[in-house]
């Protein structure tokens, strides 16, 4: 085929040539900057920051995510009931026997609160702990719930909350996702739990290593080629951003044209920046240790990983980062396998709180804690629990919340919220409070109406909020 | 289930003492009711709700704890069929008859107890629970607050009228733009509007050779004539449907499997997915194809029937324990889907209660979901494994009933065979222990006996085993299956559900369609035999409904323009949009229907006109006024699509596969939970690699191809008439990476330097040649001087040829269409 042949030569646009010739030349970072500068009155980066309602009291929020509903009885909701009760069987369950704590708690801190012998390292951040105990759920099966604590619904697909509050505020960080999530589960709901649905595409969660499995080999899709090293590839990249430039000259006004070029110089630098940000290779030996990296124990490494990466993420300016851990679904082998689930969150958990101290960044950084219901205080064959929606714990830390103090409670055995209730709608509505958002405002129009995070439900916690 | 459902609900009309599918409120003669209290509720609370009521749970989908639940029934069907004990289930399970039903499990019910359930249900099984589930009895619905009149002022509900004094489509978007003090832009160039139209069209860009031979067709017979007989060889390539077929799909939250918590896979929702390309393809007209798709089964043969797939491939919570709540939620997502893709109205905003914003009163929404109710929905499926709500397939072809009782009645006869040689094995494995027992005794003559005994069964099972296996090739032959609808025999209005809670039921509301549209459009009355989707049909297809017609013109305006007309273009309702220019909305209405709902018609008028033609620059007044270009005085640029662009690539490497696909892959898989199984990953990430169009694809919710799900893809569990348009890092970080992006860069390179015939490469570059497959358009000058920089900017300029494919590719003017 001769292609010369069946050409039609089009003179190319030449008159813009002018303007482009005074930043062709080695174009590079400052020149897109200055060209960027330029036209940013036409084009907003829908990513770029945007101002709160009102004064937040937390920049970004890390979401440890305890998927199968961690046993809020032998946790951090202490029931002396139930240990006096052991034995004795629940009207309307059944008739099933109490089973009292097989761990003790203790009075830790000034706050004297009391924490299961399970945390022994976060029992010593027992003043910055904000424990929620009167969590209830709608549903006690686990993916409904497991939905709506991510979505605020289960029969309907909905943007997840990291969604609305990346589309709430913005990222801090152009060169990194503003909202990334670590080894989420993919049953559950999946992708729905980091999802946009109607929000723009943009607002989804970033996801980062596989449900189970260590974030230590985990990647961002198509974040590296194989093919061109760098300066080769900047060399490609910039004979594209020329062609795209020459094209927003001809259109002019083209926020189309603006969003190609500025995804490509996010993406160039996310390329740097990601796995950098991603790599623990620069932190000491000790630090690793703190957060139990490199202990003998997986699933410590493991977890501990995810919530350094965590704080490195929030250092970088990630504005909603989901931490996962599972399975805390003890039907049985309750108290091997909840033993082993707390030594493997313990230590990186409380590591996390310490270094975001350390930094002075726990004051403006909301931690949370929780799974998407509790369990039973009743026993389940001999040595588990069955899931309870009417009555769990959840802990929140920093971000302006109240340490040292417990919300709300549960009947005397832990089996039904019955104080000071918190719904996830409620939870939904304070987590927006602290970021600066009013979860009545945030509305975003869809189909017809606008949609909320918490629906038509939802009010702000105002107890726990310092 | 239906079978007996239907009879059930046929006899309670019958019989008169329940209203027509009421399932509510009848007084029942106080003895019965003293003998219901006496003998039949203790019974049922004592030995049955611990696993069948709200309550406790839910086993087998049944609930005995209210009458509505018992009639209802589970997955076998309605627990009883009142005035006829030997049909109930219920009757056959406490008799312990059945060796698979025995109900209670663990012990019979006494003699007395069985006979006194008999006797209820020979009385008719009344029965006067219902209303302990309502929280606060005796509430009604809420009076409608709806002012029907002042709703019908809305511009939607006015006729379409066509412009008088207009001419043309040109003369109606002029007429605005004077009106507005815009000037229209001058035409595209050629070479720009075939690669406009090509993509538009059939969604793939023009060869090199087309764009060529267009030249000189213009040359040779003038551009107007050149342009036409273009867009006629476009409308007419079997791509077209392929192309506009997938924009209709994004519409029906088109997916072959079920999203959701509990993913599993639609086998045959490829067979809606060929339905609607090849409906247009053949310009089935519009009126025609939203008749099919509502009521396929119920007009003509029913030969249409796989068009009903539209009602049937929504997301559905299939592991909800209570059929009752499942029906009504299903119900929903067909109302929602049939209300905003056809009409463009939000009406199931008017579940819970009246619609805020638009003239449909929540009576209105159970009048229509009496419709669906009296609708069984046939997504197929296999109950276990946390799907809790499987249901049966719509066999297709000939004598596909009877194919399909045969197969089933084949696959129950062999399982039934199975359990039989299973049941005789536990019975021996018994025997032998029994007779260890008897040996250690000593007993020789229980021992013969026993012996005997064991004789006697194990000849019982082989008998079983061989005619299991004279079975075992004798499958009758399966028909096609397909997902669909079909009517109910007997119609069953929808109660008012107070707050949209299935808990919470009012008055019975009879079928009908939203009242707001009664002068203007008529309102069919609904034949009370049938479930009154004919009619609703009917009534979408009317010349008369002034919105099917506006709502699809605007969806095919919006995809030629980039935005719609009203921009909300699932939502003409108050919360929507109006219409930039209400004049050009109607005249495209008007226009569709006077050519007798022809799409393609409408799609050829308005490529052919000047507004259509007009590039895509840039007008410093227009732009003050009108900067988002709603009165259409240029093209806008737009951005190909997933599938343009994935396609174009496979085209440019010459990998593109462009036959149509057969079936789907998922068809293959089978009916399960999709969820992280390995072996189907990997399966699904085969097929996405194949180089079928895009449209082919395997769509599973959740699992989206990532290279179509980057390019914002339509999710597809929603409604999505309109993508989103995005231009995420995660876009630029595929086209400059992916191994997808790269492996093609390097084929069109290969391909570009190959001459046909010769084994040595193309001695000079084919620069211009990538230039021209890529963009349809030779390289000034100064881009050849920076190309050839490029390149030489590597060792080997093989690979600095690549460098350059990949770089044409990932440019904005490859991804937009100017």
């Amino acid at each position: 085929m001769n292609f010369h042949q069946c050409s039609q030569v089009i003179p190319p646009p030449l008159s813009r040539r002018d303007y482009l010739r005074g930043v062709s030349a080695g174009f590079g970072y400052a020149a897109f900057a200055a060209l960027a500068a330029r036209d940013a009155q036409a084009y907003q980066n829908p990513l770029a920051p945007k101002a709160p309602h009102f004064p937040s009291t937390a920049k970004r929020v890390i979401f440890a995510c305890m998927r199968g509903g961690p046993s809020h009885v032998d946790t951090f909701d202490h029931k002396p009931a139930l240990a006096k009760d052991d034995g004795k069987t629940v009207k309307d369950f059944g008739n099933r026997k109490l089973m009292k704590s097989p761990w003790s708690f203790s009075r830790h801190g000034e706050s004297g609160l009391p924490i299961s012998d399970l945390f022994p390292h976060l029992a010593r951040h027992a003043d910055d702990l904000c424990l929620l105990n009167s969590m209830y759920a709608d549903t006690p099966a686990h993916p409904q719930a497991f939905v709506q604590l991510h979505t605020g619904s289960f029969q309907f697909v909905r943007p997840s909350m990291g969604a609305w509050a990346l589309y709430g505020l913005g990222t801090e960080n152009e060169n990194l996702p503003g909202f990334i999530t670590l080894a989420p589960p993919d049953r559950v709901g999946g992708a729905q739990n980091y999802g946009s649905a109607f929000l723009p595409a943009l607002y989804q969660g970033t996801k980062i290593g596989d449900y189970g499995q260590s974030v230590k080999d985990s990647r961002i899709a198509n974040l590296s080629n194989r093919r061109l090293d760098t300066e080769q590839q900047r060399a490609q990249l910039d004979f594209v951003q020329e062609m795209n430039r020459e094209m927003l000259a001809q259109q002019e006004k083209s926020n189309r044209v603006e969003g190609v070029i500025e995804s490509y110089e996010l993406a160039f630098r996310m390329q740097a920046e990601m796995p950098e940000v991603m790599g623990l290779g620069s932190e000491t030996e000790k630090t690793k240790q703190r957060y139990g990296i490199g202990s003998g124990d997986q699933k410590r490494d493991s977890f501990g990983r995810q919530c350094l990466m965590a704080r490195r993420f929030a250092e970088a300016g990630v504005r909603f980062i989901e931490l996962s851990h599972g399975s805390w679904d003890q039907h049985g082998n309750l108290s091997k396998q909840l033993s082993a689930n707390c030594q493997a969150v313990d230590q990186p958990l409380a590591a996390l709180l310490a270094d975001l101290k350390d930094r002075d960044m726990l004051k403006d950084t909301l931690v949370i804690w929780g799974g998407e219901f509790g369990r039973t205080p009743h026993v389940k064959r001999n040595d588990g629990r069955d899931h309870n929606a009417t009555g769990f714990t959840f802990w929140m830390a920093g971000g302006g919340v109240k340490g040292g103090m417990r919300h709300g409670m549960t009947d005397d055995h832990g089996i039904k919220a019955v104080e000071g209730r918190v719904s996830f709608h409620d939870f939904h509505a304070t987590l927006l409070h602290t970021l600066g958002l009013d979860h009545e405002k945030l509305t975003y129009r869809y189909a017809g109406r606008d949609f909320r995070l918490t629906d038509v439900h939802g009010q702000v916690v105002q107890e726990i909020l310092a | 289930m239906s079978q007996t459902f239907r009879s059930l609900l046929s006899l309670l009309c019958f019989a008169g003492w329940l209203p027509v599918a009421s399932l509510a409120e009848p007084t029942i003669p106080p003895k019965q009711l003293e003998f219901f209290e006496k003998k039949i509720r203790p019974v049922l609370a004592e030995h049955c709700y611990a696993c069948h009521s709200a309550a406790e749970k839910i086993k087998g989908g049944l609930r005995l704890d209210t009458r509505d639940a018992t009639l209802v029934g589970g997955d076998t069907g309605p627990a009883i069929e009142p005035g006829d004990p030997a049909a109930s289930l219920l009757v056959e399970a406490i008799r312990w008859e059945n060796e698979d039903l025995q109900m209670p499990p663990k012990s019979q019910l006494k003699e007395q107890e069985v006979r006194d359930l008999i006797t209820w249900i020979k009385m008719g099984a009344p029965d006067p629970r219902g209303e302990e589930r309502v929280e606060g009895a005796g509430l009604t619905e809420a009076e409608s607050e709806i002012d029907y009149e002042a709703g019908r002022e809305h511009w939607i509900y006015q006729p379409v009228e066509r412009p008088d004094d207009e001419t043309d489509l040109d003369a109606v978007i002029l007429t605005r733009l004077a009106k507005e003090g815009l000037s229209p832009l001058g035409a595209a160039e050629p070479g720009v509007l075939l690669r406009r139209l090509s993509y538009d069209l059939v969604g793939l860009p023009p060869a090199p050779e087309q764009a060529a031979a267009f030249q000189k067709e213009i040359e040779e017979k003038g551009k107007e004539q050149a342009v036409a007989d273009a867009v006629d060889r476009l409308l007419d390539s079997s791509q077209f449907g392929e192309r506009w077929g997938r924009h209709w799909l994004d519409v029906v939250r088109y997916a072959e499997s079920n999203g959701m918590e509990r993913n599993y896979l639609f086998s045959k929702a490829w067979r809606y997915r060929d339905y609607v390309i090849d409906a247009f393809n053949r310009d089935l007209p519009f009126d025609q194809f939203a008749r099919e798709q509502v009521a396929g089964d119920l007009i003509g043969d029913g030969e249409s029937r796989v068009a009903t797939g539209f009602l049937a491939i929504g997301p559905k919570m299939l592991n909800e324990r209570d059929k009752e709540v499942f029906g009504y939620e299903l119900i929903d997502e067909q109302i929602d889907a049939t209300s905003r893709a056809f009409l463009g109205l939000t009406v199931s905003c008017a579940r819970c209660h009246d619609h805020k914003f638009d003239a449909i009163s929540q009576s209105d929404y159970y009048a229509m979901a009496g419709i669906f109710r009296s609708t069984q929905t046939l997504f197929g499926g296999q109950g276990g494994g946390g799907n809790r709500q499987p249901s049966a397939l719509m066999p297709l072809g000939d004598n596909a009933e009877e194919k399909d009782a045969a197969l089933k009645a084949y696959r129950k006869r062999v399982a039934d065979l199975g359990k039989q040689v299973k049941s005789r094995e536990g019975k021996l494995r018994n025997a032998k222990k029994q007779l260890a027992t008897l040996e250690k005794k000593k007993e020789t003559e229980k021992m013969a006996r026993m012996r005997e005994n064991m004789d006697s069964i194990a000849d019982e099972r082989d008998e079983f085993k061989e005619r299991l296996a004279d079975l075992k090739d004798k499958a009758p032959d399966a028909p096609e299956y397909a997902m669909g609808v079909a009517d109910r025999e007997t119609p069953v209005d929808s109660p008012f559900l107070i707050r949209g809670n299935a808990d919470t039921k009012a008055k019975v509301v009879p079928r009908g369609l939203p009242r707001v549209f009664e002068p203007l459009t008529g309102l069919p009355e609904i034949n009370p035999a049938s479930s009154g989707r004919r009619e609703l049909a009917e009534w979408i297809a009317d010349d008369a409904n002034p919105l099917t017609s506006r709502v699809i013109a605007n969806r095919v305006w919006a995809h030629l323009f980039g935005q719609g007309i009203v921009r909300t273009v699932d939502n003409f309702g108050v919360s929507g949009q109006p219409p930039a220019n209400p004049e050009l909305l109607d005249y495209l209405a008007a226009s569709l229907v006077e050519n007798g709902w022809s799409l393609k018609s409408l799609i050829r008028e308005i490529v052919l006109s000047d507004a259509y033609q007009r590039e895509s620059g840039y007008h410093e007044r227009n732009y003050e006024i009108d900067p988002d270009n709603r009165f259409a005085w240029r093209q806008d640029l737009r951005r190909l699509d997933a599938e343009a662009i994935r396609d174009s690539i496979l085209a440019f490497s010459g990998e593109l596969d462009p036959s149509p696909r057969e079936g789907s892959v998922i068809d293959g898989m089978g009916d399960q939970n999709f969820g992280r199984n390995a072996k189907l990953l990997a399966q699904l990430d085969k097929a996405v690699a194949a180089p079928h169009r895009s449209v082919y694809l395997p769509i599973v919710r959740n699992a989206t191809p990532s290279g179509l799900k980057v390019f914002d893809f339509a999710e597809s569990s929603l409604i999505v008439g309109q993508r989103n348009e995005t231009n995420v890092p995660a876009q630029a970080l595929y086209l400059m990476n992916s191994g997808f992006v790269i492996r093609n860069a390097e084929k069109i390179a290969a391909r570009l330097r190959t001459v046909p015939g010769e084994e040595e490469p193309k001695e000079v570059l084919p620069i211009a040649e990538a230039y021209q497959l890529v963009l349809g358009r030779d390289p000034g000058a100064a881009e050849l001087r920076k190309a050839t920089e490029l390149i030489a900017s590597h060792e080997d300029p093989d690979a600095g040829l690549v460098t350059l494919c990949q770089a044409l590719i990932a440019s904005a003017e490859f991804r937009y269409l100017n």
